[in-house]
């Protein structure tokens, strides 16, 4: 008797726990929003709206991330002026790591700080690098994680898609 | 007294054990200094690269040692 409530005691905790973790937001589903620091101020998903948005999360030790990244500048450069931008989500703890990254791997796309974990969390990444296409409204379409060159150019197919749909009707529509 | 001391003891560990459970897993954006190289079990990629042929080809394991393991990953 003590013991099976020793076991409810340690187990139910456990099972709010679990349940507690935040799921993954669904295609289809608003992306979730965030505020976080940039190295210009404060960067957030809905000032992009009206934009078709590749969110990318990121860090220095993920090596598939540093593969990506003259991919992810390439696309910021072919398609910034056609209302689209890369928005680059850095989850080091370590902003300094981060920083001699992007020395390294120079790019002109916005980038965030999230040492926290709070916008990675929210997203529920199932792991990394991890990508969203966010379409005008701020809807997401995309879901993608990892990065092979042989998928690229899929990911870039959807993005001239979402490009192609017609911008939303103007702000209170 | 002496009765409720143990009981106390039990709660405490319970409880302990219980928010033990909330730090368990690392999340894919959390794994910073565990994706360094220097956290693999087998440090050289060779001997490595031979442990994993060997255990892949005795347990018919499901796509090697790697898959939900070390890295980032992502492969």
């Amino acid at each position: 008797m003590r013991w099976s409530r020793l076991l409810l005691s340690v187990a139910l905790p456990c099972l709010l726990a679990a349940t507690l973790h935040s799921a993954a937001p669904a295609t289809g589903q608003a992306a979730p929003d965030f505020n976080l620091s940039g190295r210009q101020g404060t960067l957030s998903l809905s000032q992009f709206r009206g934009q078709v948005v590749l969110l990318d999360f990121w860090a220095s030790w993920c090596a598939p991330c540093a593969q990506s990244f003259p991919w992810l500048e390439s696309l910021q450069q072919k398609y910034h002026g056609q209302g689209f931008t890369v928005l680059g989500v850095n989850v080091d703890k370590d902003r300094r790591k981060a920083e001699a990254f992007l020395g390294k791997h120079r790019v002109s796309f916005p980038v965030a700080f999230d040492p926290k974990g709070v916008a990675a969390a929210a997203y529920a990444l199932p792991g990394m690098p991890s990508s969203y296409l966010v379409d005008r409204t701020g809807g997401l379409r995309v879901c993608h994680t990892g990065f092979r060159q042989e998928e690229a150019a899929g990911l870039e197919k959807a993005l001239r898609e979402l490009l192609a749909e017609p911008a939303p009707a103007k702000e209170g529509q | 007294m002496r009765r409720i001391l143990p009981l106390l003891g039990l709660l405490l560990l319970a409880g302990l054990a219980g928010s033990g459970c909330v730090m368990s897993r690392v999340q894919p954006w959390e794994r910073d200094l565990l994706a360094e190289p220097e956290m693999l079990p087998v440090p050289d990629p060779l001997e490595a690269g031979i442990d994993d042929h060997i255990y892949f080809s005795k347990e018919t394991a499901h796509g090697g040692a790697t898959v939900g393991g070390g890295g980032c990953g992502c492969n």
